[in-house]
């Protein structure tokens, strides 16, 4: 069970780097979450302990409902339905994908990790989350997905904390949705500025700005 | 009695401290912020240098504990030997440097804020005493890094000229780039004694093995060697000390420098307890490359206060070379020549200090009456300004090593310690090199005794070459004040060499237990009364000579008879123009040595006839031969590689994010 959970994440994030329109990505990162709080909410269902209840659920309410209309609103506002561009193509970013994910399930076989009972299945995934998110941020030039990528990373450090110990204290995991939500509003206005400014969310127009 | 000691040492901090704070708090009235900094900062002096003098009398190392930074970084001022000397050196220029800033900012009145620069002077004094005091090696670094970063801003208080920018820029890289190395070579200490504190280095450091002693050495010498000035690394000196005001050029020469004697002291005599001999034939090479080197450069300057910074550039050399025969007697185990040197070294400092001081004030003095440091534009001041006149000959007769003052003394006790390199010595080489190491002193003496008649001469006699000479008026009772303290100081230290072998004595029992005896007064003692030089005698018999002289060429010429009338003109009027000027007076060295100043010297005559020509240009252009030919291509250097290092600096988003990734994974997979 917690092996399909896992390799759904995996296929979602992966997903993400295959997707044509930008707003294809935020259902998408909606679906991920879901996934997230349905690791969290397994996890409590096993252990009984109360806190990963109030991770689960703040998990659905913040990053499966309320980022996402954040950003449908942003995308919606500053009218990018148009299509995605990558540095790679379609094919050679989802060969890199897959060597990522080869590296982060070897990684996490070499780091021997403390793992938990019920966690360490997820381990290798929330790894390979992490290097698909920096990859996804790499990859794509429009402005929004660098903070989509951003989420994932995200996503993948709350796994891994999941993971080892049952998720961080409960104070650091309220702290980090705060963040989260915090971050992802500075993403939906700077991606409008730079669409003001640039008349493209394109990043590497913001390589003029070198000195 | 200790308690008091420490009471005292404790007011002459505050004062300090309450000097930095109220100069700020009263920033909006100059004059008060201008009493109060320079008040607190003359207590603070007097204290200091009474706190330094009970110490070095009582032989009781006082500790102050002040602040507990971190549970094993303390913040604790021990005076030790070595650190009341330096104290006391600090405290008695700061004595005269305050009295005579109490005149000399007068001039920024309205220009600068006055709040800023009285409590920068307060806090720079502050962090030298801190530098020679603390016991630990990060509080030592701290204060260090203060000092650096403090003088650094009085440097450029006027920053509005575009060249005290640039001197400000290449000090704060010179003096970052020696920080590095001490920095380096305390961890280095660190690392193989796992402690901090000096006391656990004095302890342990010296059994360490010799290639980590050696690295230390070499790690603390060109560390503290960039702060004291030694060639080549004093690009900093001819830069930084024209352009700081002249009160703070004063205390930077006079005493800053000194506490990267002080840190070498510290490092290789109390931490190591001397090493190879090598080590002093380093120290020496460089001292005598730097003394001759130095004096050279400055033979050419014809500002004021860059003569001078070359000068101190010298006179490290002479404390090196001190430095470097006293090592290599220690490694030759001969503890009463060490002593001989570590006291040649030791009086030096205290005597460069002071002669060096009162030459920055007297050229401060000539500064504020005339607002140029070029020699060439002036002249006649002995007639302005006599007071200035007269403390700045004695300054530069000081320099000059000319016997009774006190540079003299200590030249002459350097000399003797070269001397015995090569008569105590068993060893070939050094009985030829001791010899002429001596020379080169020799020589050095020669060069400074003539540029400072060339200053001396050019600036205060003859008539004033331009209008602002000529109009110069004597500088502010203060002012002068502050220089009669150490012409004084000049005067008595000389004459009373005892005063200081007292001091000196306590640190060459310390690290050599051996103390220079003898009578004190007008002597230079020494265990055998052939070496002891006499300054009574000496005085004396050279007058003795000078009269026969005289009475000699009375007997042989008859009586003098002189005719008073005008020079011969060639029936031009006279004008200044036509006077000798300093450039002409140092023209045949610059043309001896031309190889080394790189000088291009061009001659053009305009007019119809070459026989009659209308006006005759000449230019000599001269050229720093260190900085062309080791500094550029160095820094040449490095900007081509930092330009190759750009490339990985795109702009682009993606690149720098790629960046991350990588690491990430490499250093997933590096860790086990």
């Amino acid at each position: 069970m917690e092996q399909w959970i896992a390799m759904l994440l995996l296929i979602s994030a992966i997903r993400l780097l295959q997707i044509r329109k930008i707003s294809d990505s935020v259902s998408i990162l909606a679906f991920q979450s879901f996934v997230l709080a349905l690791t969290a909410g397994a996890l409590w269902y096993q252990t009984k302990l109360p806190h990963l209840l109030v991770a689960a659920v703040l998990t659905l309410v913040v990053k499966a409902m309320i980022i996402p209309a954040v950003l449908h609103y942003t995308i919606k506002k500053i009218d990018v339905h148009r299509q995605v561009e990558r540095v790679t193509s379609k094919y050679s970013s989802l060969l890199i994908a897959i060597i990522l994910s080869v590296a982060g399930f070897y990684v996490t076989s070499r780091l021997h990790l403390p793992s938990t009972k019920f966690g360490a299945p997820y381990l290798p995934v929330s790894i390979t989350l992490v290097f698909l998110g920096t990859f996804i941020m790499v990859d794509h030039k429009k402005a929004l997905m660098q903070g989509i990528g951003l989420i994932t990373i995200e996503n993948g450090l709350f796994l891994v904390a999941q993971a080892i110990s049952y998720g961080m204290p409960m104070m650091v995991e309220l702290g980090i949705f705060f963040d989260m939500l915090v971050t992802v509003v500075i993403i939906g206005i700077l991606s409008f500025r730079i669409h003001s400014t640039f008349e493209s969310l394109n990043i590497e127009k913001m390589s003029n700005l070198k000195g | 009695m200790g308690e008091f000691a420490i009471r005292l040492f404790v007011l002459s901090l505050l004062l300090f401290v309450f000097g930095a704070f109220s100069a700020l708090c009263f920033s909006r009235r100059t004059k008060w912020a201008n009493v109060l900094a320079h008040c607190s900062s003359f207590f603070g002096g007097l204290f200091g240098a009474t706190t330094a003098l009970f110490v070095l009398s009582t032989k009781h190392p006082i500790i102050v504990t002040a602040w507990t930074i971190v549970s094993d970084v303390v913040l604790r001022l021990k005076v030790d030997m070595l650190s009341a000397y330096f104290l006391f050196v600090i405290s008695f220029v700061t004595i005269a440097v305050s009295v005579y800033s109490l005149g000399y900012v007068t001039e920024y009145y309205g220009k600068k804020p006055m709040g800023l620069l009285g409590s920068g002077l307060n806090l720079f004094v502050l962090s030298m005493i801190a530098v020679v005091t603390v016991d630990h090696s990060v509080s030592f670094l701290i204060a260090w890094e203060l000092m650096s970063l403090l003088s650094f801003l009085l440097v450029m208080v006027e920053h509005e000229k575009a060249e005290t920018r640039k001197a400000g820029y290449v000090y704060v890289v010179m003096t970052h780039f020696g920080t590095v190395f001490i920095i380096l070579s305390f961890l280095t200490l660190f690392f193989f004694t796992k402690h901090l504190d000096f006391s656990s280095f004095t302890q342990t450091a010296a059994h360490l093995p010799a290639s980590v002693k050696n690295i230390i050495f070499l790690l603390s010498l060109i560390g503290f060697g960039t702060k004291a000035g030694m060639i080549p690394l004093h690009v900093w000196l001819p830069r930084a000390h024209p352009a700081a005001p002249s009160h703070i050029s004063a205390l930077m020469s006079a005493v800053m420098i000194k506490t990267a004697i002080y840190g070498l002291l510290r490092v290789n005599y109390d931490f190591l307890k001397g090493g190879a001999t090598w080590w002093g034939a380093v120290v020496l090479g460089i001292g005598v490359l730097s003394a001759v080197l130095g004096i050279l450069f400055g033979v050419a300057e014809n500002d004021m206060k860059r003569f001078l910074a070359f000068s101190s550039a010298e006179n490290i050399g002479i404390i090196f070379m001190g430095l470097g025969a006293s090592l290599l007697f220690r490694s030759y185990h001969e503890p009463l020549l060490g002593a001989l040197a570590l006291t040649a070294l030791l009086y030096h400092v205290l005597n460069h200090a002071i002669f060096k001081g009162l030459l920055f004030m007297g050229a401060g003095s000539v500064l504020y009456a005339t607002h140029t440091k070029n020699i060439n534009e002036l002249g006649g001041l002995i007639r302005r300004m006599p007071w200035t006149a007269v403390l700045f000959l004695i300054g530069g007769m000081s320099l000059a090593a000319f016997p009774p003052l006190n540079g003299f003394m200590s030249e002459w006790t350097t000399f003797q310690s070269l001397l015995h390199l090569s008569f105590s010595l068993d060893h070939p080489i050094w009985k030829t090199v001791g010899g002429l190491l001596a020379a080169a002193l020799g020589l050095t003496g020669a060069f400074v005794a003539g540029s400072v008649v060339k200053h001396f001469g050019t600036a205060f006699l003859a008539l004033p070459r331009t209008p602002h000479a000529a109009k110069a008026n004597e500088v502010p009772l203060a002012m002068r004040f502050g220089m009669i303290v150490l012409a004084c100081g000049t005067i008595a230290f000389g004459v009373w060499p005892g005063l200081v072998l007292r001091m000196t004595n306590r640190i060459t029992e310390s690290y050599f237990h051996q103390s220079l005896t003898g009578r004190a007064m007008l002597y230079i003692p020494f265990h055998r009364s052939a070496e002891s030089i006499s300054l009574g005698w000496t005085t004396i018999i050279f007058f003795a000579i000078l009269l026969l002289l005289i009475t000699l060429l009375r007997v042989w010429v008859g009586k003098s008879n002189n005719r008073y009338d005008e020079t011969w003109n060639c029936g031009t009027p006279l004008v200044q123009t036509m006077e000798y000027t300093g450039t002409s007076y140092s023209h045949p060295v610059l043309m001896i040595f031309k190889r080394l100043y790189g000088i291009e010297r061009k001659v053009e005559v305009q007019g119809e006839y070459a026989y009659y020509p209308k006006r005759i240009r000449h230019r000599l252009k001269t050229e720093a031969i260190i900085e062309t030919k080791l500094y550029r291509p160095l820094i040449l250097g490095t900007v081509w590689l930092s330009q190759r290092l750009r490339a990985i600096q795109s702009g682009n988003l993606q690149s720098y994010l790629a960046y991350m990734i990588i690491t990430l994974i490499v250093l997933l997979l590096w860790i086990r």
